[in-house]
């Protein structure tokens, strides 16, 4: 009989993975690192030397403190706006069941196949001020003036809705697993009326499937740099532009690199706050 | 029967994965290194690779000095590779030391002068540029290094349908009639020469302080509908969606020329901002005979000519004879930029990250 080992195999499986992580991620990443820690001298020049010069610029000015607050703020409103979006629309494509249910699934993801530079500019033609949604509210006679959607932080959360829509769905579909039609019908008998037993039966199963719709949209939203850049019109300031700029504008690669290090930092808060959060949903809605 | 794999063959298959991957990636490296450097590091010794600005400077730059120095040159390649800005060249320069990808880079003086100092460019060699002995004062930046292959100015524009004339001064875009009108893409060179721009105007000196010039600019901040027109300042107001616009002299005269009825533009009376660019020799470069060579065919009389006529840039060539109605038009020294002042964009390389980023919290961002 061959002797089988089993843990030595999960490992041995692991090292393509590992290795491409070792290349494309660890070695940039202790890159950026080792960056944060030189100094930037005036005229793009950089001293290599070990100070926290950047981080402290990053922690101690209002500016870059402020340009984080935007960042998660637009990760938040992004992805909770995307989730109410996203929820109904995953809810129906998990219970139907339509013959045309993998078509419907497929209409709903289809968006992604398009660039999300091509989506932005989209969004620009509908969001301008001689764009579609102003030609419709002016031919109705409900503005004399253009509404300001484009050019501004608002028009930035109502494209990147869009944009991050089919991952929501995508997201909460599969988690969606605890779904069962049964408890429904179970809770249906005893006399719950439609609110309640969404509230109490359907809402609780898919919150799993909530929670890894909000943290994807909002790890999504939080790195966008394309779609606040364009649709911003220059006054939406995030990390990831600021990080760009930062770089290639103002040639201040150890502030770009604190920077960066910053907006690690809060993925993985987020990630944190967001597997602490699913882990009680589980015991909560498994009763344990 | 078990289907567990084995020790052996679980490691075996994650080494072959492993190598699987190292080999692609060293493919890929390959294969992206020998298409990035065929150019400057390839044995072809009459093939030369430079990299400037895109868009429509790449277009005529391609048009007017490129394809005639082949003609004249028979043999010989060149490559031009279009990039972002000029910071971003600077960055590729920093990290490519060793191995130049680039044999000539054209980029903002106040860029190049950081270039020559880390050493990242070559001086060049007067016996085989003969040219430099014609150029015009502000042509030359660093003594020895690129000189100016181009000269243009900061100019006012405007879509003619939306606003039928331009103001005589900067200030003036700080009018009530601009409200939510103005593309103002300021965080960067344009915003620096329109401190420069501004202290002309209101007689002071940037070199003391830009406080008053900065406040001065917020009031025009306040009648901008974006600071990041899309896809371009030009085309935006081409195409209407703002009505008016600070940007470059040279582009917007030729796009004036191209649809008269989309695009006017003016350079403020004495109140112009000469934008300097630069030719430069990567120090890294294995063909600077031949590098030198296409310089000094960039700042020959005849591509300066070609330059000013059909693209709008001043001449960096005091030989230059143009016509008074294209000399009217181009940010020359005795064109539009005859009662200016020259900006010292040597002394503001130091300063302009500090200014971009004054620019962007005080004027933008306030």
């Amino acid at each position: 009989m061959t002797r089988t080992w089993r843990p030595p195999v999960a490992w041995g499986l692991l090292v393509p993975g590992l290795a491409v992580l070792l290349f494309a991620y660890a070695a940039p990443m202790l890159w950026v690192l080792r960056m944060a820690f030189n100094r930037f001298i005036g005229g793009g020049g950089i001293e290599i030397t070990f100070t926290v010069d950047s981080f402290a610029d990053v922690f101690t000015d209002p500016y870059y403190l402020r340009v984080a607050w935007t960042t998660v703020k637009l990760g938040l409103l992004v992805s909770v706006v995307t989730v109410i979006v996203a929820y109904p629309l995953s809810l129906f494509l998990v219970r139907t069941t339509s013959r045309f249910r993998g078509l419907l699934t497929i209409l709903a993801i289809a968006p992604m196949l398009v660039s999300s530079v091509a989506r932005t500019y989209g969004w620009m033609v509908v969001l301008g001020n001689q764009g579609l949604l102003n030609s419709v509210l002016k031919g109705l006679g409900l503005t004399d003036t253009p509404v300001q959607l484009a050019n501004q932080f608002s028009g930035v959360v109502i494209a990147l809705v869009q944009i991050f829509l089919p991952y929501a769905v995508l997201a909460m579909t599969s988690g969606f697993g605890r779904l069962d039609d049964t408890l429904e019908q179970a809770a249906a008998s005893l006399g719950a009326g439609r609110i309640t037993r969404f509230l109490r039966v359907t809402l609780p199963l898919t919150l799993p499937g909530v929670l890894t719709g909000l943290l994807l949209v909002f790890v999504l939203s939080i790195s966008a740099y394309v779609t606040p850049r364009l649709i911003g019109g220059g006054r939406v300031f995030v990390l990831a532009s600021e990080i760009y700029d930062q770089a290639t504008n103002q040639l201040n690669w150890p502030l770009a690199a604190a920077l960066s290090l910053v907006l690690v930092v809060v993925f993985g808060v987020a990630v944190t706050v967001f597997g602490l959060l699913q882990r009680r949903v589980e015991r909560w809605v498994s009763g344990r | 029967m078990s289907h567990a794999l084995t020790r052996r063959s679980a490691l075996l298959g994650g080494l072959g994965g492993a190598a699987l991957f190292g080999l692609a990636a060293c493919s890929s490296s390959a294969t992206g290194s020998s298409s990035k450097t065929a150019d400057s590091g390839s044995g072809d010794a009459n093939a030369l690779t430079i990299t400037g600005f895109s868009g429509a400077f790449a277009d005529q730059f391609q048009a007017e000095v490129i394809g005639p120095f082949q003609e004249a040159n028979s043999g010989t390649k060149v490559t031009y590779t279009p990039a972002t800005n000029s910071a971003e060249l600077l960055a590729g320069l920093r990290t490519n030391t060793s191995k130049a990808t680039y044999d000539l880079v054209i980029m903002d003086s106040s860029v190049s002068t950081t270039a020559n100092s880390e050493g990242l460019f070559s001086k060049l060699d007067s016996s085989i540029v003969t040219s430099l002995g014609d150029l015009v004062d502000a042509a030359v930046i660093d003594e020895g290094y690129g000189p100016a292959i181009t000269i243009d100015s900061l100019a006012l524009i405007a879509n003619p349908s939306v606003f039928d004339t331009l103001p005589d001064t900067w200030s003036a875009l700080a009018g009530s009639t601009y409200k939510g009108q103005l593309a103002l893409q300021i965080a960067d060179t344009r915003g620096i020469a329109l401190i420069a721009g501004l202290s002309k105007e209101l007689g002071l000196d940037y070199k003391k302080s830009i406080d008053e010039q900065l406040a001065q600019m917020k009031k025009l901040a306040a009648n901008a509908q974006t600071f990041a027109p899309q896809p371009n300042l030009y085309d935006a107001i081409r195409s209407g969606s703002v009505g008016a616009g600070v940007g470059w002299n040279a582009r917007a005269q030729a796009l004036h020329d191209e649809s008269p009825k989309e695009l006017i533009v003016q350079v403020p009376q004495g109140l112009g901002v000469a934008q300097i660019s630069t030719i430069n020799l990567v120090e890294t470069s294995t063909k600077k005979d031949l590098a030198q060579k296409f310089v000094e065919f960039a700042i020959s009389a005849d591509s300066q000519q070609r330059m000013a006529e059909k693209a709008f840039y001043g001449s960096v060539n005091s030989t230059v004879k143009v016509s008074d109605t294209i000399d009217a038009r181009t940010a020359s020294t005795t064109g539009l930029l005859a009662d200016d002042a020259p900006i010292d964009w040597a002394w503001i390389a130091p300063n302009y990250a500090d200014w971009v980023q004054r620019i962007q919290r005080e004027v933008i961002g306030g």
